[in-house]
């Protein structure tokens, strides 16, 4: 017996696993015993657990309810938002991030679930809470394709600063610098004029409101490029939405003034 | 040649579907950088098949990516992409024996080339390429690859067995 127990615990400790057969079998045999004896094991603990993680779960979902609810409100009373017809969407997909064919390439594209049927078309502008988010490229029945902002593809018309210096920014930078860093953008101004860091970048906006809305902010300026006797100047911008972490984002429907304006005489004397 | 539609197709159809639509819609959400789900679908049938059935089996999933919405810049990128991996991991395959190592093996090779295909548009033209990205991918591939292709493979095999494929 001694012989076949040193045998078995050596097998053991070669081999882990090896002798599972055993602790299998003697488990079968008495783990029914073990439940029998167990004190305190009632039905009344076995259902006010299950009510419990039942609860818990119930709190996880308000709170995501809640979460959204709030960043709806955000998009609703956000600047570039003031008196447009808004659709409000979830982002439901993502350019995949493995590196087949997607994000490698500089592709940021998500979709949304509003499509044809709610009354997207294409080339609206899409605002998250914090900003500009892109433009619809491509529309299905109940889903859209919107190219978001830092994509390889698209180019933004801006205003600058207090002083409103035209500009574009886009995801590449300009010849001769190296790439910016992940997530950030580059702009290029139009004209000579002064860029300082912490400038404020906003849309120029587009003829009729296609594919840009006007003074939607786009990001601020973090730092200037060095003076390489280019004829204007380039900067870097970090955007105020992040495209990874997108969810709720509305659709600007309405693209004209319906009201009109009225006229204003001169007050000099 | 007649097409004959098997439960295993039906199934490898399901698995290809559902993997697309997680790889779109789910893993994005938790991180920059994700596993390449579908892939690992296109080994597990590729090293049960070979290096032809693979390509086609890669083909089909390929095209799913592309036009899972928001899909791909150039349709027909990822079909072409997965089709030479599904061809390359079919390359480990064997008709008897069983390795651990082949499915790793086969993994690697596979998540290595759409790596490299996905690398080659930065490359050719001058922009920042995501080295970083890239072995990231292919280190989460080739680890998940570990665990669920020999699953697949296994579970594929045991509906062969039963007469159910």
């Amino acid at each position: 017996m001694v012989v076949a127990t040193v045998f078995v615990m050596g097998l053991d400790l070669a081999q882990p696993g090896s002798t599972s057969f055993l602790r299998t079998g003697a488990a079968a045999a008495f783990g029914p015993l073990e439940r029998a004896v167990t004190v305190g094991r009632d039905d009344e603990v076995t259902r006010l657990t299950r009510d419990r993680d039942e609860l818990l779960r119930q709190r996880a979902q308000d709170a995501e309810a809640v979460r959204q609810a709030r960043e709806v409100t955000s998009v609703l009373a956000s600047p570039g938002a003031k008196g447009a017809k808004l659709l409000a969407a979830r982002v439901v997909a993502f350019t995949p991030g493995s590196s087949t064919t997607g994000s490698s390439s500089g592709e940021r594209r998500v979709t949304i679930d509003v499509g044809y049927r709610d009354g997207v078309t294409k080339d609206l502008t899409v605002i998250a809470g914090a900003g500009l988010v892109g433009r619809v490229s491509a529309v299905a029945a109940w889903t859209s394709d919107v190219l978001v902002v830092g994509d390889r593809d698209l180019t933004v018309g801006v205003r600058v600063g207090t002083g409103g210096g035209y500009g574009s920014v886009s995801a590449t930078a300009p010849i001769g610098l190296a790439p910016r860093p992940a997530g950030r953008l580059s702009l290029t101004m139009l004209e000579l004029g002064a860029v300082a860091v912490g400038d404020t970048v906003t849309t120029l906006g587009s003829v009729g409101g296609r594919p840009f809305m006007p003074d939607i902010s786009v990001g601020t300026v973090v730092s200037l490029d060095p003076d390489r006797g280019q004829l204007t100047s380039t900067a870097v911008v970090q955007p105020v939405v992040d495209a990874a972490k997108l969810d709720v984002v509305a659709v600007i429907l309405s693209t004209r003034r319906s009201v009109p304006r009225a006229p204003a005489t001169g007050s000099a004397k | 040649m007649r097409v004959r539609i098997s439960l295993l197709s039906l199934l490898r159809a399901a698995l290809v579907a559902l993997t697309v639509v997680l790889s779109a819609a789910v893993l994005p959400r938790l991180g920059s950088v994700g596993p390449d789900l579908v892939l690992l679908v296109v080994v597990a049938g590729a090293l049960l098949g070979g290096p032809a059935k693979g390509a086609l089996l890669g083909l089909g999933a390929g095209w799913a990516v592309d036009l899972m919405p928001p899909g791909t810049a150039a349709l027909g990128v990822a079909a072409l992409t997965y089709a030479v991996a599904g061809g390359v991991a079919g390359l480990w395959h064997r008709e008897s024996g069983r390795s651990a190592s082949l499915p790793a093996l086969a993994t690697l090779a596979a998540a290595s080339t759409v790596a490299a295909i996905g690398i080659l548009r930065p490359v050719t033209n001058g922009w920042p390429v995501p080295w970083v990205a890239a072995g990231w991918s292919i280190a989460l591939t080739t680890a998940l690859g570990l665990a669920v292709v020999p699953l697949l493979i296994r579970a594929e095999r045991a509906l062969i067995r039963r007469r159910l494929a």
